[in-house]
C-alpha cells in the first residue's frame, strides 16, 4: 500500500480547499504552499479512501459528519510552531510594568487571554513568570488560553513537553516548574492549575463571549495567516472584549497599522502593545 | 545594493537595502539597462522590513518597466511586513514572489530550518545545492543536541545521496529522539543499506508510529524473498498496531508471498481498522482474484469495510466486474454508491452504462449525482443534452461538472457554456469555465478573458486568469 505517497492536488482542488480554510479559519493559503496541503492532507483522504481532493471538497461540502471534518481538516491545516518564553519581552512588560501600574489605581484583578495558544506554552510562560514575580499572592489572575485546533488544546491540557519546546528557556526554570521523566518534561501542577483551556475559533465572534470582558490579550504569531479582512474582524472582537486601558499583544512581525486605528500603540522599546 | 547575474547571463538578481529608499529603484531600473540581454529580474527583499507607501508606486513602476522589457520580474524572500503592503493595496495578486535560498549564510539557512512551514523547503534547497559550506553546518547540526536540526542533517544527506555520511546516518539510529531514528531509517533505505536490515526490524515494534512506519518502509525497500516470510509472523502478533505495521510492510513488499499472506489474513483478522487496511493492502496487487475479494469485502456488515472495498475497486482493472459494481451504485450507503459509480466510469466505456446512471440519477444523493456526472464524462458517451439541463441546477457543484463532462463530449457546446458560464454566480463554476476556455483555446478567448477579469471579484478566479493571459 503506498500510504505515504503524497496526493498531488490540481489548482482548481487548491482553490476550493483554500476557500473553505479561509472561510472557516480566516487562515489564507497561497498558491505556493500547495505543497504544504499536499502533505498534510494526503493522509487524511487515505483514512476516507479518496483518491483526489475533489473527493475530499465534496465530503466536506455534503457529508452529514461535515461539521466534524472541519474541525479535523483546522487540526491538521493549522501551523502550531511555539515554544516556553517567545517573545518574552511582552510577557515581561505585562508583567513588571502595566499589572502594577494597575495595580497602583487599586486593580485587584487581572484576566488574561491567550487567543492561538497552541500547545500551551505561551499561556504557562506567563503563569511561570507571573509566579516568578510573585503576583499570584497579591493579585487575583485568571489565564484563559484558546485555539482552533482540538488536537493542540489536548497536549496544552496533558502539559507534556519535549525539549524542542524549550529553546532558549533558563536551565534553573525548566528545572523549577517541570520533572523530568526520560524525555518527557511534565508541567508541575500548581502551574498547570493556573490556565484554562479552550476550543474556540477566532473567526467566529462566539469565540470572546466565551472569555468575557478581559484585560490582556496575546495574540501572537497567528494574525500573519490571516488576510486583512479576517484581521480586521478579529482585532475587532478584540477590541469589543477589552477593558478600557486593556493590552493587546501581536507577534513581533504584526502590525495593526492599516487594519485597525483605534487602538493606541506603544513602543516600550524591546517590543509592541496595542492599547484601547 | 548586491547585484547578480547568473551564469547564464539570464537571470539578474539585485538585492534591496534595509533602509530601501526611492533611489534603490532608480539604480535597480539603471542595472537592469546594463544587461539587455536578461530575461528575469529577481529583487530580493530579504533584508527589508517594511515598505514606506510611495515606494509601491517605485515597485510599480519597476514592474511596468520590465514589462515594457519584456523581462519577467519576480520578488524573492518577500517579509511579512511588506507582504503586508502589497496585500493592503491589493497589489499581491500583481507581483511573483518567490522564495530564494540562495541569498541566505549557512547559518541563515540553519535558522530557517527550525520555522517548521520552510523546513522541508530549506532542505531540499541544501541538498541540491550541497558544498563545502553545507558540510560544516551539518557537522554543527549533529552536535547541537536540537533534534529538528539533527533531522533535517540526516534529510539532506539521504537527498543529496551523500553515501560519505553513511556512518553517521547509522549511529542515528540509537538517538533517544523519535524524529531523529525515523528520519535515519528512512535515509538508510534510499542508501539500500542492507546491513542494517536487522536492526531495522527492531523498530517495526517502536512505541512511535512514525517510526514503525518508517521501519515497514525502509524494510519492503531493502526486501528480498525472505523478508515477506519474517514479516508474516508479525501477523499472528497480539499486538494490533504491530499487525498493522506488518499489513503496511507486506502491501510495500508487493510479492507473490506477500499477497498470499495478506488473503489468508483477511480469512481470521477481525479488528474492523485493520479489515479496511487489507482490503486497501490487497488492492495493491495486481491478481486476478482480487476484484472478487472486494466485492466479497462488500457484503461484510461494517460500513467502513465497505466504503474501503468500494473505493478500492476504483483501482482495479475489473472491467468483467462492471455488473456486480453496477448493483452498488443505489447502495444504502451513499459513500459506497459513490465510490461503484466512479468504478463505472473508469471501467465501462458502453452506452448501457451511461443509460444506467442517467436512469438512477434523480432517486440519489448530492454526492452520488455529483459522481454520475463525473463518470458520465468519463464514459464518453455523448449524452450532452441530459448535462445541458444541468447547468441550470441550483447547486454549484452540479453545475460545475456537468460543464467539465460537457468538454469532454462536445467541444462547440462547451465553448459556448463555458462562455456563459463566466456569468454565473458561483467562483466555483467561473473557475471551471475558465479552466475549459484554456483547455480548449476557442478563437479571442484570451481577449474574453482580459475582459471578464475587470469585473471579477474572486481572488482565486483572478489569480486563474492572471496565470493565462499574464498580469496587470
Ligand atoms: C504559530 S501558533 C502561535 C502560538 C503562540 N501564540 C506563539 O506565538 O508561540 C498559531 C496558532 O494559531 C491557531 N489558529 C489559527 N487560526 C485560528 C483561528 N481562526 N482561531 C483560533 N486559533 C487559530 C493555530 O491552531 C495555531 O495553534
Amino acid at each position: 500500500m503506498i500510504t505515504s505517497a503524497t496526493i498531488k492536488m490540481k489548482d482548481e482542488e487548491f482553490a476550493e480547499l483554500a476557500d473553505i480554510i479561509y472561510k472557516n479559519a480566516g487562515i489564507t493559503f497561497t498558491i505556493n504552499k500547495k505543497y504544504l496541503l499536499e502533505n498534510r492532507l494526503s493522509k487524511r483522504l487515505n483514512e476516507l479512501n479518496f483518491a483526489s481532493y475533489k473527493d475530499y471538497i465534496y465530503f466536506l461540502k455534503y457529508d452529514i459528519k461535515r461539521r466534524d471534518e472541519l474541525k479535523i481538516l483546522m487540526n491538521l491545516v493549522t501551523i502550531n510552531e511555539t515554544y516556553f518564553l517567545r517573545e518574552r519581552a511582552q510577557m515581561d512588560h505585562m508583567i513588571k510594568k502595566v499589572i502594577p501600574e494597575m495595580a497602583s489605581k487599586g486593580k485587584r484583578s487581572f484576566k488574561i487571554w491567550s487567543a492561538a495558544c497552541s500547545s500551551g506554552e505561551e499561556p504557562y510562560s506567563i503563569a511561570i513568570l507571573l509566579n516568578e514575580e510573585g503576583m499570584y499572592g497579591k493579585y487575583n489572575i485568571e489565564i484563559y488560553a484558546t485555539d482552533i485546533n482540538t488536537e493542540v488544546i489536548g497536549i496544552a491540557e496533558r502539559g507534556v513537553y519535549r525539549s524542542v519546546s524549550f529553546r532558549g528557556v533558563p536551565p534553573s526554570i525548566i528545572d523549577k516548574y517541570f520533572t523530568k521523566t526520560g524525555l518527557d518534561f511534565t508541567l508541575k501542577p500548581e502551574i498547570k492549575s493556573k490556565v484554562k483551556f479552550f476550543h474556540a475559533n477566532l473567526m467566529e465572534s462566539l469565540a470572546a463571549s466565551k472569555i468575557g470582558v478581559t484585560d490582556f490579550i496575546f495574540c501572537r504569531n497567528v494574525l500573519i495567516y490571516f488576510d486583512v479582512e479576517a484581521k480586521k474582524k478579529v482585532v475587532d472582537m478584540f477590541y469589543k472584549t477589552l477593558n478600557l486601558g486593556g493590552h493587546l499583544y501581536l507577534g513581533h512581525s504584526e502590525t495593526l497599522s492599516k487594519i485597525d486605528d483605534r487602538y493606541k500603540m506603544v513602543n516600550f522599546g524591546t517590543g509592541i502593545a496595542y492599547v484601547k | 545594493m548586491d547585484v547578480l547575474l547568473d551564469k547564464e547571463k539570464k537571470v539578474l538578481s539585485i538585492k534591496m537595502p534595509q533602509d530601501i529608499d526611492v533611489k534603490d529603484f532608480k539604480s535597480a531600473k539603471e542595472q537592469i539597462d546594463k544587461y539587455p540581454d536578461i530575461s528575469e529580474v529577481k529583487l530580493d527583499f530579504k533584508d527589508v522590513p517594511y515598505l514606506q507607501s510611495k515606494l509601491i508606486a517605485e515597485l510599480i513602476g519597476i514592474k511596468k518597466y520590465s514589462i515594457s522589457k519584456d523581462i519577467k520580474l519576480t520578488l524573492t524572500n518577500v517579509q511579512e511586513g511588506v507582504q503586508q503592503i502589497l496585500e493592503i493595496s491589493d497589489l499581491l495578486d500583481h507581483f511573483t514572489i518567490k522564495r530564494d535560498f540562495g541569498s541566505y549564510s549557512p547559518h541563515e539557512l540553519s535558522y530557517l530550518l527550525l520555522d517548521p512551514e520552510m523546513n522541508e523547503a530549506v532542505i531540499e534547497y541544501i541538498a541540491s545545492n550541497f558544498n563545502e559550506n553545507y558540510a560544516e553546518l551539518l557537522e554543527q547540526f549533529f552536535v547541537s543536541d536540537d533534534p529538528v536540526l539533527i533531522e533535517s542533517a540526516i534529510l539532506i544527506i539521504g537527498k543529496s545521496h551523500n553515501y560519505g555520511y553513511v556512518d553517521r546516518v547509522k549511529d542515528c539510529l540509537d538517538s533517544p529522539y523519535p524524529n531523529v531514528v525515523r528520519s535515519a531509517i528512512l535515509v538508510l533505505g534510499w542508501f539500500g543499506e542492507d546491513s542494517c536490515k536487522n536492526k531495522i526490524y527492531e523498530f517495526l515494534k517502536d512505541e512511535h508510529i512514525d517510526v514503525a512506519e518508517a521501519a515497514a518502509a525502509t524494510i519492503a525497500l531493502l526486501s528480498d524473498e525472505n523478508d515477506s516470510i519474517a514479516i508474516k509472523e508479525y501477523l499472528s502478533s497480539s499486538d494490533e498496531r504491530l499487525r498493522k505495521i506488518a499489513i503496511q510492510a507486506l502491501s510495500l513488499i508487493n510479492d507473490d508471498f506477500a499477497y498470499k499472506f495478506l488473503v489468508e489474513h483477511l480469512k481470521v483478522e477481525n479488528n474492523e481498522t485493520l479489515r479496511v487496511q487489507l482490503a486497501k493492502a490487497i488492492s495493491y496487487f495486481n491478481k486476478p482474484e482480487v476484484s472478487d475479494i472486494l466485492l466479497d469485502m462488500l457484503k461484510e456488515d461494517s460500513l467502513k469495510i465497505r466504503e474501503a472495498a468500494a473505493s478500492s475497486l476504483i483501482r482495479i482493472k475489473a472491467t468483467d466486474r462492471v455488473d456486480q459494481i453496477m448493483a452498488l451504485v443505489e447502495d444504502k450507503d451513499v459513500w459506497v454508491a459513490y465510490f461503484a459509480v466512479k468504478a463505472i466510469g473508469a471501467l465501462c466505456k458502453e452506452k448501457r452504462c451511461s443509460d444506467q446512471l442517467e436512469k438512477i440519477y434523480s432517486k440519489v444523493d448530492t454526492q452520488v449525482r455529483i459522481a454520475i456526472i463525473e463518470s458520465l464524462g468519463n464514459i464518453g458517451q455523448d449524452v450532452s443534452e441530459f448535462l445541458f439541463q444541468l447547468l441550470e441546477d441550483p447547486n454549484e457543484d452540479i453545475r460545475k461538472e456537468a460543464l467539465n463532462s460537457i468538454s469532454r463530449m462536445n467541444k462547440d457546446l462547451a465553448i459556448e457554456s463555458a462562455n456563459n458560464a463566466l456569468k454565473d454566480s458561483s467562483w466555483v463554476v467561473r473557475f471551471k469555465a475558465i479552466e475549459i476556455l484554456e483547455e480548449l483555446k476557442p478563437d479571442g478567448f484570451k481577449d474574453t478573458l482580459k475582459n471578464h477579469v475587470k469585473t471579477e471579484t474572486n481572488r482565486y478566479v483572478k489569480e486563474k486568469i492572471f496565470s493565462i493571459v499574464g498580469e496587470l
